[in-house]
This record gives C-alpha cells, sequence and structure tokens, in this order.
C-alpha cells in the first residue's frame, strides 16, 4: 500500500491537481445526469467539472469526463491518462493517444531512462511520413513538446523523432519495459479503446497487412502479421487480440531466419482485424480498402 | 550454423551511429588468434515489398568491420532490426560456405516449382485427413507457407548472403523486388531455397472455392 498521509494516498491515486491536457476522445453530447452511484462511488455533476465520492467523503473533483455512461466513467488525468469509475472500482488506464505512443515506441521507437549513465530519450525512427506525423502528433497531444526531426544523411527517407526529455522518459517507462530490453504490452493499464489503439500503432511500426493475388487464383488471399525478435511481446500482442476483440486463431511462426511472426490465420479473426483496429501506415490502409471494396460491394 | 562467437551490435531503436563504433570495439576485444573469419549479419523488415530479410556479408580482415557495418546501415532496405557480429574459427563455415545448393535463377525457379509441387502434395493429403468424405473435390486445395530464398552476392572482395523469407504464393514478386532492393550489395551470382521434404499442418481453412492448408516446412 502506498505511503504517506492519508491524504497523499488520495492526491497520488486520483491525481488531484494535475494539470489537464486536452486529448482525443469527446464526452458524449447527452446531458450526464447529477448523480451516478457506481458501486462504493458516486460522481456528481458540479459547477467545475465532476467530483468523486466514496463514503460520504469527497475524493477529487475532474474538470472533466471523456465517458460518462451509468456503469462506467472516464476522468481526464495528466499526461494521457485517464481514472476509470466503474461498479468494479477505480483503476488509471491508458488514453487511446498514450496507448498509441506505447505502441509506436515498442515497434520502431526508442526509449531510454538511464541515470548510469544519465540519459533520457524519446524517440521513433520510421521513412513514412503518415507515422512520423502521428507519432508527433500524439506526443504533442499527451506532453505538449515538439519533437526534434533528424534526417539521416547514410538512410534516404528515415527520419528519426527524437527529444530528450526526463519526465517524458520516466513516465512513457512507467507502462514499457523498453528502456530495459524487451517490450511489454501494458495490460493493467489499457481498456478496449487504448487497447486497439497500442495494436493499431504497433501494427504500423512493425506488422504487415496484405492483399495478396496469387498468380493462378481469382481471389486474392488477405495477411495479417506482426513482428518481432520478442516473443513474449508477440504472445502478449495474442493475448489482446484474444481478450479485447475475440481474435483467437494466432499463431506465432519462427523461420530459421531470425525473427518471430505472429499471423492471424482464419479470414474472419482477419476481416475483423482490420475492421475493428487496422493501422495508420498507407500501404496497409489501401490493402484494407481493396479487402473491404470486395467483400462489402459499394450499392 | 555453427559459429565461434556470436555478438549483439546493434537493435532497433538504438543509435545508428553506435553500431559501427561497437563493432569495432567487439572486433578487438573477440577477434583473437582463433578467429580467421567473421560475418556481420544485418536483420530486417520489408513487408511493403512482400518480404523480411537477413543478410550475411563474410569477410576475413577484421579490419572490414566498421566499413561494412556502415554500408549495410547505407544500404539495407525496408525497417533494420538487428545487427550482429559473427566470428568463425578454422574448422567452421560462414553463412556463405556453408552454402550446399546453388542455383542460377532459372535453377531456382525450377526448384521453387518443385517445392510447390511437394507443397501441394502434402497439402492435399492433409485436407483428405482432415474433412475425410466431407471434402469437396471441386474445390481447390492451395498451400500456403514460408519460404526461404537465398541470395548469394559478389561484394568487391567479399561475399554476401541475402535470405528473405515471405509467403510461398508471393515469391515469384519477393524474388522480383529483392532483386532490386539489393542490388547495392553487388551482382547476384546464384540462389537457393529450401528444400521442402515434409511439412507439419498448421490450419486448413475452407473458402467460397479452395481449401487453403496452411503449412510449417
Amino acid at each position: 500500500m502506498g505511503g504517506g498521509t492519508r491524504q497523499d494516498q488520495i492526491k497520488g491515486r486520483f491525481d488531484i491537481g494535475g494539470s489537464v491536457d486536452s486529448y482525443g476522445t469527446s464526452c458524449p453530447e447527452s446531458e450526464p445526469k447529477e448523480c451516478l452511484q457506481m458501486g462504493e462511488y458516486l460522481i456528481e455533476h458540479v459547477v467545475n467539472g465532476y467530483s468523486l465520492i466514496k463514503e460520504g467523503q469527497l475524493l477529487c473533483t475532474y474538470k472533466e469526463a471523456t465517458l460518462l455512461t451509468t456503469d462506467r466513467a472516464l476522468f481526464k488525468l495528466d499526461k494521457g491518462m485517464l481514472l476509470e469509475v466503474s461498479p468494479k472500482g477505480i483503476r488509471k488506464v491508458l488514453s487511446p493517444v498514450k496507448a498509441g505512443i506505447l505502441g509506436f515506441i515498442n515497434s520502431d521507437g526508442s526509449l531510454k531512462c538511464s541515470t548510469k549513465p544519465v540519459a533520457y530519450r524519446v524517440g521513433f525512427g520510421n521513412s513514412s511520413d503518415e507515422l512520423l506525423q502521428k507519432f508527433s502528433e500524439f506526443m504533442n497531444e499527451v506532453y505538449g513538446i515538439p519533437l526534434n526531426k533528424y534526417q539521416r544523411k547514410d538512410r534516404r527517407h528515415f527520419i528519426e523523432l527524437v527529444k530528450g526529455n526526463k519526465d517524458m522518459a520516466q513516465d512513457l517507462a512507467n507502462y514499457t519495459s523498453k528502456a530495459n530490453g524487451e517490450w511489454n504490452v501494458p495490460f493493467e493499464y489499457l481498456d478496449k479503446e487504448s487497447a486497439r489503439m497500442f495494436l493499431k500503432c504497433f501494427m504500423s511500426g512493425d506488422g504487415g497487412i496484405g492483399y495478396y493475388k496469387q498468380a493462378e487464383r481469382p481471389t486474392p488471399r488477405l495477411k495479417v502479421r506482426f513482428f518481432s525478435m520478442n516473443r513474449k511481446g508477440l504472445e502478449e500482442i495474442a493475448a489482446l487480440l484474444r481478450e479485447y476483440f475475440g481474435i483467437s486463431s494466432s499463431r506465432i511462426y519462427e523461420k530459421k531466419k531470425g525473427g518471430l511472426e505472429l499471423w492471424i490465420m482464419r479470414v474472419d479473426d482477419k476481416i475483423k482485424y482490420i475492421k475493428d483496429i487496422g493501422s495508420f501506415k498507407i500501404n496497409h490502409i489501401e490493402a484494407i480498402e481493396r479487402v473491404l471494396r470486395r467483400i462489402e460491394p459499394p450499392d | 550454423m555453427s559459429h565461434l562467437i556470436e555478438l549483439e551490435i546493434w537493435q532497433s531503436g538504438e543509435d545508428f551511429d553506435e553500431a559501427s563504433l561497437r563493432g569495432d570495439i567487439a572486433t578487438k576485444k573477440f577477434w583473437r588468434k582463433d578467429v580467421v573469419k567473421a560475418c556481420v549479419e544485418l536483420g530486417g523488415l520489408n513487408f511493403d515489398r512482400g518480404y523480411r530479410y537477413q543478410v550475411f556479408i563474410c569477410f576475413e580482415k577484421q579490419d572490414k568491420v566498421k566499413d561494412i557495418i556502415k554500408k549495410v546501415i547505407r544500404w539495407g532496405p525496408g525497417s533494420l532490426k538487428w545487427i550482429n557480429l559473427l566470428l568463425y574459427g578454422p574448422d567452421e563455415k560462414s553463412a556463405c560456405e556453408e552454402l550446399e545448393k546453388v542455383s542460377d535463377l532459372n535453377g531456382l525457379i525450377e526448384d521453387i516449382r518443385k517445392n510447390e509441387d511437394k507443397a501441394k502434395e502434402l497439402a492435399t493429403r492433409y485436407a483428405h485427413d482432415y474433412y475425410k468424405l466431407d471434402l469437396n473435390p471441386r474445390k481447390e486445395v492451395v498451400p500456403e507457407y514460408q519460404i526461404s530464398v537465398g541470395f548469394l552476392i559478389q561484394m568487391n572482395d567479399d561475399q554476401a548472403i541475402v535470405y528473405t523469407v515471405g509467403i510461398n504464393y508471393q515469391v515469384d514478386e519477393m524474388i522480383r523486388n529483392s532483386r532490386k532492393d539489393f542490388k547495392k550489395f553487388g551482382k547476384i551470382v546464384g540462389y537457393c531455397v529450401e528444400e521442402v521434404e515434409k511439412a507439419d499442418l498448421i490450419d486448413v481453412e475452407e473458402e467460397e472455392d479452395a481449401y487453403f492448408v496452411m503449412l510449417e516446412v
């Protein structure tokens, strides 16, 4: 359990006083109810936002809710985090944008967070403009810091976005072990929306979506796969696909020639992936469009 | 492949500039009397061009390491994932030396066709076992497996072997693209492909007009 006074513990847990940045998801337009009881917690709509109350004690007031339904509420915290309140209790979850940053970092990104030698650095290198732009947008949205851009002379079309920033690197290191070696999926901080964005960004960096025509066959074949050197990481991706999206037919291939591929095997699961999750990479998007045109021709 | 020492030099996300420096340091430390040759290994992804790959540049002089690492960074297509340094003793075969059969392009195409025939035979057997009497004889059985094609490249004084890994039905495109993408490394002087002898069944999937039989060869 956390240390300090009860007040300190509440402050740490509910992020009282944290600055609130803007981020993607918007609150439903319908008028919020005045009061919502969720298990032990009561949410009250007050003039300056929403009060979270437990056993008659005010825990915190949040300026903004990004989701407010009868069985789940999400309140904005700082650095791209959300507080989820549901009848099961409360927990911190990654906003979709922050989960996307972690998906990018775990694929084509880098994270340095060391005290000896002192090095704090977040980076993402790619040759696809759309991915560089998306990463930059996400980082700006969560941390409000523009990234430095480096074009390498020896690798044409390859650009690195880098920022040396201790707070940012330390914050991201709370949710991925990339800085210590192999990356991981931050299960305990994900909900379905953030899981979707994590997968979408990982796929954009280290995945493949292709719709391939076989020479003698009339019907092209859809391929959806993730690549990594990290078997445990790929197993966690498979678990994420299964738990949140019901995509269960995945399999890890280890060919003699280095690296591992996680394939989604069955057609219905592949379709589910491209419809529910997708990718930001233009080549992937084009392949998805070709598949959807074929399976769902326009009227 | 057996080798004396395998040293991890660089991984995706690390600074490219550190790779050649680390290679130099590792060479000074580990290239002792019993090392007679080495390979710089590069692993990368190029799914947009239909494959992922490994390149092994084989050489005998230790003062070349730094330069070769710089070259693989400059020339490696797609997304670079790792660079290793492999050091070999006198009795060991480097990645280029251990190739058993090298063909020309026509030979490669013929070997791939034979593989495809063998894979189809195995897939058909698996499909029959899987569906038994329910198998629709009017539907085609299509094997699906990962294929690795090797390109032996003559660089100036050294040789390189590039292995690209892709899906069997994309192999023509993979070969066409690889020949272009690895042109900078040198002239392709031979090709090789692993022979399909046996395969494990991964899954069978029925579609409108065919049975797709996924194999691990």
